[in-house]
C-alpha cells in the first residue's frame, strides 16, 4: 500500500500563504493570551493546593462548592474530574499550601457527612517553588533550543539551525496560544509535553533538512527553491506516515490514558499536528527565504 | 561488523532482557496471597530487582522540604543539611516505610518519597517536627503578675484588631502612664486572685457564657483584657484571642518589659470550655534550657501509670544530662518545670522531689500514634534547624490502580493501532517492524528494571510515544528502500542503500530528540524525569532495533537467494 507515489506538490511555491496562515493563527493565540492577561497557571506555578475526591454518589457541583466555601475557601475552584463522582478542588496562591490541602480534606469530610468521601490525591505547592518552577520551565525551553541550535549548526549549517529554531518557536507559541484559547491550565506536565514536542517537531524537520543536504550534493544545478521543494516532497510520505502513527498513539493516550494525564496528552496531540505542519510549511520555507534574502543582498 | 557478530549481539540483548525482566514478570504475575507468603529476604530481593512502580502508580507521598537555616552560623549551615538528611532517614526507617527515598536537592532542600503511604498528616508531623526537647524552669506567680502589670502599663494606647496592632496612640498615652499604674496593678491582682493553683481544676469553670470579645477591652488594661485568668505558671487565653495576644507580645513596647531571661511560650494543647470555645495556657518560662534533647539517649512508649489506656513517652538521659537533671530538680522542689518540645510546652509538672537517674516521662499525648511518633523523633534526634514543607504530593492507592489500568489500556491501544497500520501499509516488512517494536519495548522495560528506575504514569506515556516514534526509524528505512526500488535497483542493493542513506537521518533526528529529553530530565521532578528516562531509552533502543536487528533479518533473507520482489 502506498498513499502517494512521487508527490510534487508546490509547497515551497506557496510558502507565503502558509506563513500568512501561521501568522494569523499566532496573532489569534497571542491575542487570546493578552485578553486572558497571561496564562492560566496551574498550582505547579501559582502555588496552592489541590484535592481530588471521589464520592460514593454524584452530587450537584454547587453543593460541593457550598461546602468548600462554607469551610472558608470561597475562592476555590470546584470542577468535575473525569467520572461523574469525581471532583477536583483547587485553591490557588495560598501561603501554607500543605495545611490548606489538609484543611480541605477536613472540610469535605465534615461537610459531606452523609456521603462517603475518598481522597484520591492531594497536591500542594508553596509559592516559592511555584515561581522557581516558572523560571526553570522558561530556561528549560531556552536551553533545549540552544542545544538544538548548536547541534544542527554542527551537523548542517547555521541557517538550518536558524530555520529549525524558528519553526520550533512557532510550535511552542502555537501550542501555548491554543492552550490560552481553550482556556486550559498550563502545568508542569504541559511544559514537559511542549519540550517533547520540540524534540518531535525537530525530528521531522531534520528528516527534511537531511534530504536537502543530500540533494545539495547530488543536484547541484537545481535552483534552491526547486531543490528544497523536491526534498520536502520526497520526504512527504514518510513525514505523513510517522505523524500518523504518532498521532494514533497519542490519540490512544488521550482516550484511554485517564484524566490525570489528559492535559499532557492533549498538548502532545496539538503539538504533533503543528509540529508536522511546521516541518513542512515553516522550516524549509524559512531556509528558502533566507537564501533569497542573502542572494538579493549580494546583488546589491 | 559481520552478520555473525550482529546475531550474537542480538541474542545477547535478548538474554539480557530475559534476565532483567524475569523477577518483574514473576513478581507482578504473583497472586497477592503468594506475595504475602514470601520470606522477607526473598521479597526484598524481588523489590530490588523488579521494575519499580512510581508513586503515582502505587500511591504514596512526595514531599520537598526546605531547611530553614537562617538562625544558624555559617559553619553549622554547611553541616545542617547532611545532618537533617541523616536524622530524617532514621525517623523514616523507624517508622517502617518500605523503600523510602531521601535525597538532597540543591543546597537546602530534601526530597522525601514514601511509597504506599496512607496517612500524610502523620508523616508530615513525623518529618516536619524539629523535635527539640528542653526542660525549662517555669516562672513564679509573683513575677508573672509583675510582668503583666508592666505590660498593661507600657502598652497603654496600643490597640489590636485581630492580629493587627495599632500603636499610633502610644505617644499621647505616655503622659498618663504614672497615673494609670495603680488600677493596672489591681486588675492583674484580681485576675491572679481568681486563679486557683492548678490549671486543670480551673478550666471547667472558665469562660461561661463568654463570647468574643470576652470582656470589654479596657483602656487601663490593654494587655490583660485579652486574658481569661492567671494560672499557675502562666495565663489562660481564649484561643480566639490568641492572635491579638501574640501581636501585642511582639510589639517593641512589650519586648522592653519582658526580662531577657524569660519568655512566653504557648502550651501544646488547648482545652474545651463550656461555651464551645477553647482555652490555652501561655506560660512564662526561663529562656535558657537546663537540660535539652542532645543529652537524650533513649525514648520509648510506656503506659501511663495512672491511666493504662494512655501511652506516655519515657526518656533516658545520658550521664551528664542525668546529673544536670538531678541537680535541677533538687534545687527546684515545689516549683514547676516545663517540658518544652519545639518551643511549645507539653506539660509543666510540679517537682515533687529530686529526680536522680536521668529518666522521665512525657504525658498528655493525644493518642498512641502520637506517642509512638514522638518516641521515634526523640530517638532519632533533633533536626539542626526547622524544616518547612514547600511541596507535597500524595496519591491514594485507588487512583494509582486506576492509573495503571488506564496507562495499560492506552499503551495497548496505541500498540495495536500502530501494528495494524504498519502491517497493512508495509505488509511483510511491516510485520518485521512490529517484531522490532516489541523487542524495543522489551529492551526499555529491561533497562528500566536494571537502572532501578521507577515506571511512572508519564513514563507510560513516554513508552506510548516511543511506540509511535520508534516505528519512525523503520518508516524512514522502508520509504528509502521503496524509493531505491523504484529506481529499478535489485532488492538487495535497494535494501543496502536504503539502510545506508537512512542512517544519518535517523542519527541526527534522534540525537536532537535526545537533547530535549536530557533537558527535560534535568528540569523535571519525579514523574517527568520518568518520562524523560523512558523516552531516552526508547530512542536509543529504537536505533538498535531498527538499524541493526531488522537489517540482519533482511540480510539473512537475501543472503542465499535472489529475491525478485520484496514485501514492502
Amino acid at each position: 500500500m502506498q498513499f502517494f507515489k512521487t508527490p510534487s506538490a508546490p509547497i515551497i511555491q506557496n510558502r507565503r500563504k502558509a506563513m500568512m496562515l501561521s501568522a494569523i493563527l499566532l496573532v489569534i493565540g497571542i491575542g487570546s493570551v493578552a485578553i486572558h492577561k497571561g496564562f492560566r497557571a496551574s498550582i505547579d506555578f501559582s502555588g496552592g493546593a489541590l484535592v481530588e475526591v471521589r464520592l460514593d454518589q454524584s452530587v450537584p457541583l454547587q453543593d460541593l462548592r457550598d461546602v468548600v466555601s462554607a469551610g472558608g475557601y470561597a475562592g476555590a475552584e470546584v470542577t468535575r474530574f473525569g467520572a461523574p463522582t469525581e471532583y477536583l478542588i483547587k485553591v490557588k496562591a495560598v501561603g501554607n499550601a500543605a495545611e490548606v490541602a489538609e484543611k480541605l480534606k477536613e472540610v469535605l469530610s465534615s461537610g459531606m457527612a452523609d456521603r462517603h468521601v475518598e481522597i484520591r490525591r492531594t497536591e500542594s505547592v508553596g509559592p516559592k517553588i511555584g515561581s522557581e518552577l516558572k523560571t526553570a520551565a522558561f530556561w528549560a525551553i531556552i536551553y533545549s533550543l540552544l542545544g538544538i541550535g548548536v547541534y544542527v549548526t554542527w551537523r548542517f549549517e547555521f541557517r538550518f539551525a536558524l530555520a529549525a529554531i524558528i519553526a520550533l518557536i512557532h510550535d511552542i507559541l502555537f501550542t501555548l496560544g491554543f492552550f490560552s484559547l481553550i482556556n486550559l491550565e498550563v502545568s508542569l506536565a504541559v511544559i514537559a509535553a511542549i519540550l517533547t514536542i520540540v524534540g518531535y517537531s525537530l525530528n521531522d524537520t531534520i528528516v527534511v533538512f537531511d534530504r536537502i543536504r543530500e540533494n545539495m550534493h547530488t543536484r547541484k544545478r537545481d535552483n534552491y527553491e526547486k531543490l528544497v521543494n523536491a526534498s520536502v516532497n520526497e520526504t512527504l510520505s514518510r513525514t505523513i506516515i510517522t505523524s500518523l502513527t504518532t498521532m494514533l498513539v497519542v490519540l490512544s493516550l488521550v482516550i484511554f490514558g485517564g484524566e490525570v494525564i489528559k492535559d499532557f496528552a492533549l498538548t502532545l496531540l496539538v503539538g504533533v499536528v503543528v509540529g508536522t505542519y511546521s516541518s513542512v510549511f515553516i522550516a524549509s520555507p524559512v531556509l528558502v527565504e533566507w537564501q533569497q534574502w542573502k542572494a538579493a543582498r549580494a546583488k546589491r | 561488523m559481520s552478520n555473525r557478530w550482529k546475531i550474537l549481539l542480538i541474542f545477547g540483548v535478548i538474554a539480557f532482557c530475559a534476565y532483567a525482566l524475569y523477577p518483574s514478570v514473576s513478581f507482578y504475575t504473583m497472586k497477592s496471597e503468594e506475595r504475602d507468603r514470601l520470606e522477607v529476604e526473598e521479597r526484598a530481593r524481588y523489590i530490588e530487582t523488579a521494575i519499580k512502580l512510581g508513586l503515582d502508580l502505587q500511591g504514596g507521598m512526595h514531599v520537598v522540604l526546605e531547611v530553614d537555616d537562617s538562625a544558624l552560623s555559617d559553619n553549622a549551615k554547611a553541616d545542617a543539611i547532611d545532618r537533617a538528611i541523616e536524622i530524617l532517614r532514621n525517623r523514616v526507617d523507624e517508622f517502617g516505610v518500605a523503600e523510602p527515598v531521601i535525597q538532597q536537592q540543591g543546597d537546602r532542600r530534601i526530597i522525601v518519597q514514601l511509597p504506599g503511604l496512607q496517612d500524610p498528616e502523620r508523616v508530615r508531623k513525623l518529618i516536619g517536627q524539629t523535635a527539640q526537647l528542653e526542660f525549662r524552669l517555669v516562672r513564679e506567680q509573683d513575677e508573672i503578675v509583675r510582668i503583666l502589670t508592666d505590660l498593661d502599663r507600657t502598652l497603654k494606647g496600643v490597640t489590636v484588631t485581630g492580629s493587627v496592632v495599632d500603636t499610633s496612640a502610644v505617644q499621647s498615652a505616655a503622659d498618663t502612664t504614672a497615673v494609670a499604674t495603680e488600677p493596672a496593678v489591681s486588675a492583674a491582682d484580681s485576675l491572679a486572685a481568681a486563679a486557683t493553683s492548678a490549671f486543670d481544676s480551673l478550666l471547667p469553670t472558665l469562660g461561661q457564657d463568654t463570647e468574643v470579645p470576652l470582656q470589654e477591652i479596657s483602656e487601663d488594661r490593654p494587655f490583660t483584657s485579652y486574658l481569661l485568668s492567671v494560672a499557675d505558671g502562666g495565663v489562660v487565653v481564649d484561643t480566639r484571642q490568641r492572635p491579638s495576644v501574640e501581636a501585642l507580645l511582639a510589639t517593641e513596647q512589650a519586648k522592653r518589659v519582658i526580662p531577657p531571661t524569660s519568655e512566653f511560650l504557648w502550651g501544646r494543647n488547648a482545652r474545651p470550655m463550656q461555651d464551645g470555645g477553647e482555652a490555652i495556657v501561655l506560660y512564662l518560662v526561663a529562656r535558657r534550657a537546663t537540660v535539652d534533647g542532645s543529652m537524650l539517649v533513649d525514648a520509648t512508649t510506656r503506659p501511663d501509670p495512672d491511666d493504662p489506656t494512655q501511652l506516655n513517652v519515657g526518656f533516658e538521659l545520658n550521664r551528664q544530662g542525668g546529673l544536670a537533671f538531678a541537680r535541677f530538680t533538687g534545687e527546684n522542689i515545689g516549683r514547676r518545670i516545663a517540658i518544652v518540645l519545639d518551643n511549645k510546652i507539653n506539660s509543666a509538672p510540679v517537682v515533687q522531689s529530686k529526680i536522680p537517674g536521668g529518666s522521665g516521662r512525657i504525658t498528655g499525648l493525644d493518642d498512641d500514634d502520637e506517642a509512638n511518633d514522638l518516641a521515634i523523633v526523640l530517638r532519632a534526634g533533633a533536626l539542626p534547624a526547622p524544616i518547612n514543607i514547600i511541596e507535597e504530593r500524595t496519591v491514594g492507592p485507588t487512583l494509582g490502580r486506576d492509573s495503571i489500568v488506564s496507562g495499560a489500556y492506552a499503551a495497548f491501544g496505541g500498540f495495536v493501532i500502530v501494528m495494524l497500520f504498519m502491517m497493512i501499509y508495509y505488509r511483510g516488512s511491516g510485520l518485521l517492524a512490529c517484531v522490532a517494536l516489541i523487542f524495543n519495548l522489551l529492551i526499555i522495560m529491561a533497562v528500566l528494571a536494571k537502572l532501578h528506575a521507577a515506571l511512572t504514569l508519564p513514563g507510560i506515556a513516554g513508552l506510548i510515544l516511543t511506540i509511535g516514534m520508534s516505528v519512525d526509524a523503520n518508516v524512514l528505512i522502508f520509504e528509502r528502500i521503496r524509493e531505491e526500488l523504484s529506481k529499478a535497483k535489485t532488492v538487495r542493493s535497494a535494501i543496502e542503500s536504503g539502510y545506508d542513506r537512512a542512517f544519518t537521518t535517523i542519527l541526527d533526528a534522534n540525537v536532537t530528540t535526545l537533547i530535549t529529553a536530557f533537558v527535560l530530565w534535568q528540569f523535571g521532578t519525579g514523574p517527568i524525569k520518568g518520562f524523560a528516562t523512558t523516552l531516552s531509552i526508547g530512542i536509543i533502543a529504537s536505533m538498535f532495533t531498527a538499524l541493526l536487528c531488522t537489517r540482519v533479518v533482511y540480510d539473512l533473507i537475501t543472503a542465499n537467494r535472489q529475491l525478485k520482489k520484496l514485501s514492502i
